[in-house]
């Protein structure tokens, strides 16, 4: 049971630090360095290679919940397109990973690495699908501002539309950009300011969380 | 060149600092009484969202956000998941799980395990259902997608949204707008915080999303951190105040 707690954290320590003394400013032609460097590359390879079998497991959890929701009978159709575009793609890259294979007669694993037909799947279907529904977010955004600003009557709102209008009025199609210009100036310097607290908060906080999980005070990935 | 060594230091010394004023931070909370906190509602909400799920039968939707763990949005992922593990143990008591969404296979695994271990120390992992954990998605607009559709449809008591988000994250508040939800939303990315502010009924903004132990536990250790940030952050923003003025005048 203590190994079982124990052996995680240990780990977790010990490649973490070996990751972080490999970011040291050391001598590059020293054999120490060269040493952390190797074991860093091996040492991201595995995480890669874990990241991509939990790729696997996250389909199957995809595959498993919509199987469950159209035997619920809850949103079939979506699920239903959802499956049959997941294993229709899955046999398009399968079929086209033996074609490879077959025509230029190489293994398995250089087949793989073939990128042809993935990236047409992404250019052709998942790109504008996507950009589709990101160009939605502008007026998503504008129908939001204009209803927080009838419910909620907080500074933060006057400031959020006040912002909204100059960054609207000084597009270069507006022509009140001379006029305005010395505003928008203004909200850009407050905007850069506050930009960089808020990094600089960021870099803080993840900074002393991250201390925390490689001195083993925190341990997300065992009890 | 002389500046450029200048900076260096000042950078090892914050670096430095930082685990120097955890380290007494934290054994001078241990002899006194933890320090006031100020209040953040996000967290306020937080509490009570089980509660919630259990008098509606509805389980709140906590999402932790489209990043993994195997990048740079790891320290931000693992965030969102504390909110879980803060959330977790009064799941497994009262039966009432959230449902956890992500967009990354190792986020996923996380999450199940973070929802899992309450049940494994009670002894009950036969309540635990790895099913509360959902994938919806692999890229941040299909996941926004997913999340939209779920929200929608499985009509959760709450929708909670910490990790790392991109702009996508408007879609989905506005979804839980439109569901007459009660939401909560944290991140440390600007444009997914300029999309969220006018939607989110409670916001955490930036470093504010690592407060979770610390507000929702009263972990010690994390209490003293969050006292060890603001100190240092205090000195690094006089160094810069001082480092300007002196530029004025050199």
């Amino acid at each position: 049971m203590l190994f079982k707690r124990a052996f995680p954290v240990a780990l977790t320590i010990a490649f973490a630090w070996l990751i972080l003394i490999s970011y040291l400013p050391l001598d590059p032609d020293s054999p120490a360095a060269a040493t952390l460097l190797n074991v860093r590359g091996v040492l991201v390879e595995w995480a890669v290679n874990l990241a991509a079998f939990a790729l696997v497991l996250g389909f199957g959890n995809l595959i498993g919940i919509h199987a469950r929701r159209i035997r619920s009978g809850e949103s079939v159709l979506y699920s239903v397109v959802l499956i049959g575009g997941a294993l229709f793609t899955l046999g398009l890259w399968i079929a086209h990973i033996l074609s490879v294979m077959a025509e230029q007669q190489v293994p398995l694993t250089v087949a793989m690495l073939d990128p042809g037909f993935l990236v047409r799947a992404f250019d052709w279907v998942i790109a504008p699908l996507q950009s589709g529904l990101g160009i939605l977010l502008a007026f998503v955004l504008a129908v939001a501002g204009f209803r927080a600003l009838q419910v909620r009557r907080s500074v933060g709102m006057v400031l959020f539309t006040a912002t909204a209008i100059v960054v609207v009025l000084t597009q270069p199609v507006v022509p009140l950009l001379d006029v305005l210009g010395p505003f928008r100036a203004v909200v850009d310097s407050i905007t850069t300011g506050s930009l960089r607290g808020l990094a600089l908060g960021v870099a803080l906080g993840s900074l002393a969380f991250g201390l925390r999980i490689i001195v083993g005070a925190d341990k997300p990935q065992s009890d | 060149m002389i500046i450029q060594l200048l900076l260096q230091i000042a950078l090892v010394v914050i670096v430095l600092s930082l685990p120097i004023a955890m380290l007494v931070f934290s054994t001078s909370t241990r002899r006194a009484r933890g320090p006031q906190m100020r209040s953040l509602s996000a967290f306020d909400v937080l509490r009570g969202q089980v509660g919630r799920g259990i008098e509606t039968g509805r389980p709140a939707h906590i999402s932790i956000g489209v990043g993994g763990i195997v990048g740079d949005d790891t320290l931000v992922t693992l965030a969102g998941a504390s909110i879980v593990d803060s959330l977790a143990p009064e799941a497994a008591e009262t039966g009432a799980a959230p449902t956890v969404t992500v967009a990354d296979g190792a986020a996923m695994i996380l999450a199940q395990d973070t929802l899992r271990r309450p049940y494994a120390r009670r002894g009950d992992l036969a309540g635990y259902d790895p099913r509360d954990v959902q994938l919806l998605g692999m890229q941040p607009f299909q996941y926004a997608a997913g999340a939209m559709d779920f929200l929608a449809h499985a009509q959760p008591v709450s929708n909670v949204m910490v990790g790392a988000f991109g702009p996508e994250a408007g879609l989905i508040v506005e979804e839980g707008v439109r569901q007459g939800l009660t939401q909560v939303a944290g991140s440390t990315d600007a444009r997914s915080l300029a999309v969220l502010f006018p939607s989110a009924n409670h916001l955490l903004v930036g470093e504010e999303v690592f407060a979770a132990p610390a507000y929702l536990d009263r972990r010690r250790g994390h209490i003293a951190r969050l006292q060890a940030q603001d100190l240092v952050r205090f000195i690094m923003a006089a160094v810069i105040v001082i480092w300007s003025i002196l530029f004025l005048f050199v």
